[in-house]
């Protein structure tokens, strides 16, 4: 890392960028932070875009990270996707980067990047989004802030916290640590519950919906539906002629079950044919000529974004999320989030990330208690906004195999393995889980991996199946995959296609898990993976529950998974009734209270 | 053995154990005139957490029963010129296999059978500290067709201070076997290839016995010829976690209903320990089909002789073809 050309050393620095000034001071804390303030030098309002603020090199692979939800979190050649980005046909759109331009002579990594012995993470994203392009074998470390300083006026610009690594899981796991030192969290536990979206997507009707609750029999915390209730993108409100007796009606009918409700919506998405947009086109995020800017396009629409620098689309937007939270609502999924931090302009003078947050802590003020699930969304500036995050592509029936934030079973989970290390900053949300052997092309192994990394990596477990139409088996597989689940996960990255993760006090105890999402066999030992003796030592591999040794052979597109077990011990405490009768509690060092 | 939590009782006190000699075995006569519990609300369940049983939060537990057939300080009894009695001197527990009062060995995770199977070894190594203790034996009875009148997963202990009929039948049997010079179980064990297993562990084995008396009986034995929980190593412990969770997973897959069961943990007599025995449980669930029940009638009442409706190896392909959970 070099900043105003020199490699970094404690101390403070000063650069002059155009008509904007720089000034860092750099500090030894576990490698370097470095504190930025920015200050516009002229007499006149100027306009901040992006800014560099320093570079590293980098010729080799490396670690880069999408800034949204859905974005790929993965080793790279960037020569390779530069070349591939070059060629191909893919439309770019503001769901994959708000910095679009920069993707012309180069790829972006957003908010951290890992070369092979030095890290880089902002460790926030309050006012510019932070960004590493890499070009020609260099880095450029870069923010953008997109709006107007006024004459003289001083910002603090996002920390920068370098590090340099031996296991770059070290480091991800150090930055989510520093990183919260920002931050205030929401706090939710990891929910067990089932939505719709991959069992009916837009086909959902209030018939289908109510069946799959008449269906509901396992003791799931949350049911939620998903698109296709409404009547257009932005009138979330009015449910379409498949909802007869509306949103207020579903929600009490879940609760019925003793669930909490739930419901997806987009809420800075409106559609070009949607009420909302006929009614407040002032509400929308503009270009230059005064056009509503396009976000992006989905449904066969033109989707656009809303102006949450507008105290009244704020307003709206509170009373969007009271009337949902006052129908019984208690569980948010929020989605396509990125499209409030859309370049443009705005009513009031806020950068796109000061707009969306603004937009994020209207809905958090607005649930409550309420649980909110974030969806493609970006990452860094929606930390303490959301009780959880949607961390990887969405999943599919079919395994999938392009890696660019499409559906595909194969990224999710590749994803959830590699993004693992955000549970500190919220549960962590890998996308549906579907124990279903009719109506998918996942092979066997492939629907173990579904089922079995969620639950090993404890984030959310969110079913989407047809539930009347589970096996037997499928229900004891999903049944068996829940026991899996209330550990505490680590991951290992072996390369990008395989990983191994250590669950400690699963309810099925302790875990070695090996994921093979690639094509070939991967031969290791259970021994390079075993940090911690136990006394009676065994090594259980599941299912068939006979001895592990130590020689793996992990086919292609599988999970082993390795009970590490041992000797237990109970605590017991013993006490007397009033009537003399002896009890004895007995306590096992992986209790935590009552659990499904 | 009925279930006795919370049962309301007859209005004599008695409590002691009567002798028949007819048949050379001992009675307990137990009848208690304590009141039913009042509980905080007519659908709380008594056995889950800071309800009644259990003052606070609990992950499993062993108490005395409230209203015990054996204690460890029987009321005296009065001597008869006639007949032979003796006091009621024993232990019965009740034991709570988890909080979670949904849930049942079939669905529990196997880590919660594992710890289960650890508190049947501290009771048992509790219980056999008592000289006057004979026969040590955990059991669950489930579901309403068993007499069990509580859903939340629990089962029971009866400390014995003798050794009870069928108990002695399975000694007099051991030692009647061993003029071969072996022991009947590990020769099972060791003859038995298929039709009859149901499921085929490292430590141990479940199988449909050739000689089942109830339609859908199981036994699991250990491999080792081993006679105590206390004598089972940790990976042995782990391995009958897995034999319970799968053979009682089984057996709710195989009418898709819960299915009942009594549930009998078979070790060998204590003071003095018996080691020759070798350790065994039995399911023996009264099912016949998905409706019917195979009912303890006179002929399996009056002369223990059983008839068993379903071949041994019918019912063995089915519990090996039902589907189950780990």
């Amino acid at each position: 890392m070099r900043i105003n050309g020199q490699p970094l050393k404690t101390g403070v620095n000063r650069e002059v960028i155009g008509n904007f000034e720089l000034n860092f001071s750099i500090s030894k804390f576990r490698g370097y932070l470095i504190e930025i303030e920015m200050r516009n030098l002229l007499d006149t309002p100027k306009f901040a875009g992006e800014i560099k603020i320093g570079e590293m090199d980098s010729n080799g692979e490396i670690f880069m990270n999408n800034f949204q939800s859905w974005g790929p979190c993965t080793f790279v050649n960037p020569y390779e996707v530069s070349k591939l980005l070059k060629f191909s046909t893919f439309q770019l759109n503001f769901g994959i980067s708000p910095v679009l331009w920069e993707f012309r002579d180069g790829i972006v990594s957003d908010y951290f990047v890992a070369t092979d012995r030095e890290f880089a993470g902002f460790l926030s994203s309050n006012l510019s989004h932070p960004y590493f392009k890499w070009h020609d074998g260099k880095i450029d470390v870069k923010v953008y802030i997109g709006k107007i300083l006024l004459p003289h006026e001083s910002v603090k610009i996002e920390k920068l916290w370098v590090y340099e690594f031996n296991a770059i899981e070290d480091a991800l796991q150090n930055y989510a640590l520093e990183v919260l030192k920002e931050k205030t969290l929401r706090s939710h536990a990891p929910l067990f519950g089932w939505e719709s979206w991959y069992s009916y997507y837009l086909d959902i009707s209030q018939e289908t919906f109510l069946k799959e609750l008449e269906n509901a029999n396992l003791k799931y915390e949350v049911f939620q539906l998903d698109d296709g209730y409404e009547a257009d993108i932005g009138d979330w409100l009015r449910t379409n002629s498949k909802f007869p007796d509306g949103l207020e009606f579903l929600a009490r009918k879940i609760k019925e079950k003793s669930m909490k409700a739930g419901i997806w919506t987009a809420p800075f998405s409106v559609s070009e044919s949607s009420e909302l947009f006929r009614s407040h086109p002032d509400y929308l995020v503009k270009d230059d000529k005064g056009n509503p800017v396009v976000a992006y396009e989905n449904w066969n629409k033109k989707i656009y974004a809303i102006d949450l620098s507008n105290d009244e689309a704020i307003e709206w937007l509170k009373n969007l999320f009271s009337t949902l939270k006052g129908y019984g609502y208690e569980f948010f999924k929020i989605d396509f989030l990125f499209a409030g931090m859309v370049p443009g302009k705005r009513k009031s003078n806020l950068s796109p990330v000061e707009s969306y947050t603004r937009g994020m802590k209207a809905i958090a003020e607005a649930v409550g208690e309420g649980h909110i699930l974030g969806c493609g969304a970006p990452l860094l500036p929606s930390i303490g906004y959301v009780d959880s995050m949607r961390i990887g592509a969405d999943t599919a029936p079919e395994w999938g195999e392009m890696d660019i934030g499409t559906p595909s079973a194969k990224y999710s989970i590749r994803n959830a393995l590699t993004r693992n290390f955000m549970n500190k900053w919220w549960v962590n949300d890998p996308d549906c889980v579907m124990a279903r052997s009719q109506r998918t092309k996942l092979s066997k192994n492939e629907r173990m991996i579904n089922l079995f990394v969620p639950a090993l990596l404890n984030g959310h477990f969110l079913e989407s199946d047809f539930l009347g139409e589970l096996t037997d088996e499928d229900i004891h597989l999903l049944i068996d995959a829940l026991n899996f689940r209330n550990g505490h996960a680590t991951v290992r990255f072996i390369d990008g296609q395989r990983y191994v993760i250590t669950t400690k006090n699963s309810r099925n105890g302790d875990v070695v898990s090996f994921v093979n999402l690639s094509d070939s066999v991967w031969e290791d030992n259970l021994s390079n993976y075993i940090n911690e003796k136990k006394e009676d030592e065994f090594f259980i591999s599941y299912p068939l529950m006979k001895s592990a040794g130590g020689d793996l052979k992990i086919d292609p597109r599988s999970v082993e998974i390795v009970l590490h077990r041992g000797k237990r011990y109970l605590k017991r405490d013993d006490e007397k009734e009033d009537d003399g009768r002896d009890i004895h509690y007995y306590w096992g060092d992986d209790y935590d209270g009552v659990k499904i | 053995m009925m279930e006795e939590i919370f049962t309301t009782t007859g209005v004599m006190t008695m409590m002691e154990l009567r002798y028949n000699p007819i048949t050379d075995e001992w009675i307990i006569i137990s009848s208690e005139t304590q009141k039913r519990p009042v509980l905080p609300k007519k659908e709380a369940c008594p056995l889950c957490p800071g309800v009644l049983e259990m003052k606070h939060d609990y992950d499993l537990t062993a108490f005395d029963n409230r209203y015990p057939s054996l204690k460890l300080d029987p009321p005296e009894v009065q001597r008869d010129d006639f007949y032979e009695n003796a006091p009621s001197y024993g232990k019965c527990e009740v034991i709570m296999f988890t909080s979670d009062h949904n849930s049942s060995l079939s669905r529990m995770p196997f880590g919660q059978i594992e710890k289960l199977i650890y508190v049947w070894e501290d009771r048992t190594r509790d219980l056999m500290k008592h000289e006057k203790i004979k026969y040590i034996f955990p059991f669950e009875n489930r579901g309403k067709e068993v007499g069990a009148s509580q859903i939340h997963p629990h089962g029971q202990l009866y400390a014995f201070p003798f050794i009870p009929k069928r108990i002695q039948a399975k000694i007099d049997a051991i030692s009647k076997y061993r003029s071969k010079g072996r022991c009947a179980i590990c020769d099972i064990i060791n003859h038995e290839k298929g039709e009859s297993i149901v499921y085929d562990g490292e430590n141990f084995i479940a199988l449909v016995p050739y000689f089942a008396r109830f339609p859908y009986e199981v036994h699991i034995y250990p491999r080792r010829h081993i006679s105590f929980f206390t004598e089972m190593t940790s990976r042995e412990k782990f391995d009958l976690a897995i034999a319970l969770k799968i053979v009682t997973s089984k057996y709710d897959s195989l009418f898709d209903q819960e299915f009942p069961y009594m549930m009998e943990i078979f070790q060998g007599p204590v003071n003095p320990q018996m080691s020759d025995f070798h350790f065994h449980i039995e399911f023996n669930p009264p099912k016949r089909d998905k409706v019917n029940i195979k009912w303890m009638a006179s002929v399996e009442t009056g002369t223990w002789a059983f008839i068993n409706p379903l071949t041994p190896s019918e019912a063995a392909k089915s519990l090996r073809n039902a589907s189950y959970s780990i």
